[in-house]
């Protein structure tokens, strides 16, 4: 019995090791045609590059500018993560705390910024108006707007079960408002801020729609907006787009790699209700 | 105590007025743009005069509405139905005692740390014409070449395919967290009265995670439906507009300086998704119910 299900477990283990071959060739494939000649990148296949062309990447970056869209793309999201996390958690806070109608009202708002699209033109339009349209700060405040609603629920939840009671004990000390939130409150948060940075952080790191409306001149650009570019201007040179693919990943995968359990749990908490 | 002491209002003003104008602001008075002629001809607020529901008639008569309608639901639904099923089941097996299976759940997971740009251009090279991966093993089976992105269905073949691969590792790990979620003694005590181990998943496990794979089917059909990068990258909704969906729709209005079209598109996508979360979650609590 016990030796049968050693077999099976063997069989099924086997399984999957053929089927992660699924997701690990096309990345092989996208690894060794950027190393690849030019000539040679124009079938994208399994095959070892005949001479490995490290100067691949040495083109890319010299053409792509990638540190500049790098140090954008870092700034971006830092900024919108921590805004993010501060506004979601104030909410959050006073929303499960103060409980009155109008809280109850405003967490229905939120559900909508969940499900809502993004409403390209009109936040086009707005950034135009108040003079923020294509500058790191406009896109800042954007991302942080369309993921507060998120956040805020996962946070939410968080809160609802963080008893009262040290509330309380913080009054008895002396402290309210502002004070009680952040020297009560905020600590225990730490957990719960650290996944939702990651998810934030990961989502405003790759987005590309939003970038592509409400930014406008290359200095400002992000990494994706600018691969998605670099595509346009390089598309006959597969070798270049996977060398400057690669460049791209690396960080997050580097990462995924150090940080995995958190990378994991950042992305998938609030997706899993017990 | 003194609630408006201790938790003083002020707390959700800063929170609220980012929100408000950066986010609320755009998706509810943004879309009176619709209801005007906005054009790259007309850009200035000056120039724009109201024009009434002539945009949204014109957009719902526009030949390409119904087309990104019909595969925006597609692009979701495939993903969804596809992803999760196959997500359960990896989950199941990866929940044995399999040899290095911390390894390949790390691999399973990596596509979706990609960003999904990334992933389009890795696709658009397997699914190219010439030299594409996906071609060259046809043409070892001895079948032909196809363009993948020349026509309509192969191209949203080619892009179902490109999002289910980016997501089947995320479906994975939350069904393996909701797995682990379950206490063993429900499994021991199934298992004692003669069931096999399909029995226990089919029978014990699925119900009790079944809020879990609720949730995120929601979650699943509403980003599905928001889909936009990999259609951008891999056809720009081509050939023609026959990959559209409404993301890209939006986009390529804009781009042809139909500003008042784009937005009447964003209008009737976001009613759309309104619509399908609130009949999505009366049907999932029903079914909760008689289940």
């Amino acid at each position: 019995m016990k030796k049968a299900k050693k077999t099976k477990d063997m069989i099924y283990g086997l399984i999957m090791w053929v089927f992660s071959l699924l997701v690990l060739i096309p990345m092989a494939m996208v690894i060794f045609t950027s190393f690849k000649e030019k000539r040679e990148a124009s079938s994208i296949n399994l095959t070892l590059p005949r001479t490995w062309m490290w100067s691949n990447y040495a083109e890319v970056f010299e053409k792509s500018n990638i540190l500049r869209n790098f140090f954008n793309s870092i700034v971006i999201s830092v900024f919108a993560t921590a805004l993010v996390l501060v506004t979601a958690s104030l909410l959050s806070y006073a929303i499960v705390r103060r409980d009155t109608r109008g809280c109850r009202i405003l967490d229905k708002v939120l559900t909508f910024g969940i499900i809502a699209p993004f409403a390209a033109m009109p936040s086009m339009q707005l950034l135009q108006i108040i003079g923020l349209y294509g500058s790191k700060l406009g896109l800042i405040f954007i991302y942080s707007a369309l993921y507060l609603p998120f956040s805020a629920m996962m946070i939410t939840s968080y809160i609802k079960g963080v008893p009262r009671e040290l509330d309380e004990a913080g009054v008895v000390d002396g402290a309210t408002g502002m004070e009680l939130f952040v020297r009560i409150i905020v600590p225990l948060l730490k957990p719960i801020a650290a996944t939702v940075g990651v998810l934030v952080f990961m989502w405003s790191w790759n987005e590309l729609q939003i970038p592509l409306y409400l930014l406008d001149s290359s200095a400002n650009y992000t990494m994706p907006l600018s691969v998605y570019n670099f595509y346009g201007a390089n598309s006959k040179s597969w070798n270049l787009v996977c060398a400057d693919v690669i460049l791209v990943s690396l960080p997050v995968i580097v990462m995924y790699l150090f940080a995995q359990k958190y990378v994991i749990a950042g992305m998938t908490a609030g997706a899993v209700k017990g | 105590m003194n609630r408006n002491k201790v938790y003083p209002k002020y707390m959700v003003w800063a929170p609220l007025i980012i929100f408000c104008i950066f986010f609320v602001v755009p998706s509810t008075v943004g879309y009176f743009y619709a209801f005007t002629d906005w054009s790259a001809t007309r850009a200035k607020f000056s120039d724009i005069s109201f024009v009434g529901i002539s945009n949204i008639r014109e957009m719902l008569v526009n030949r390409n509405v119904p087309i990104a309608l019909v595969n925006t639901f597609i692009y979701a639904i495939a993903k969804t139905v596809i992803v999760t099923v196959l997500g359960l089941w990896l989950a199941y097996i990866l929940n044995r005692e399999i040899r290095g299976k911390n390894a390949l759940r790390a691999i399973y997971f990596l596509p979706s740390v990609l960003a999904t740009l990334v992933v389009g251009l890795i696709f658009s090279a397997v699914f190219q014409t010439r030299g594409g991966a996906a071609n060259s093993l046809l043409e070892l089976f001895g079948m032909s070449r196809v363009q993948w992105f020349g026509s309509r269905w192969t191209g949203v073949f080619a892009i179902s395919f490109a999002e289910v691969w980016r997501n089947v590792g995320y479906a994975m790990v939350i069904s393996l967290a909701g797995m682990q979620s379950v206490s063993a003694d429900y499994m021991e005590a199934a298992s004692i009265d003669g069931a096999t181990n399909w029995q226990v998943y089919w029978h014990v496990t699925l119900p009790l995670i079944m809020p879990t794979v609720n949730v995120n089917i929601l979650f699943s059909l509403i980003y599905g439906l928001k889909m936009f990068d990999l259609i951008y990258v891999m056809t720009g909704g081509g050939p023609g507009n026959s990959t559209e969906s409404f993301g890209t729709l939006m986009m390529n209005e804009m781009g042809a300086g139909r500003y008042a079209n784009s937005v009447a598109v964003n209008l009737i996508f976001t009613i759309i998704l309104v619509i399908v979360a609130i009949a999505y979650k009366k049907f999932s609590q029903r079914w909760e119910h008689m289940s």
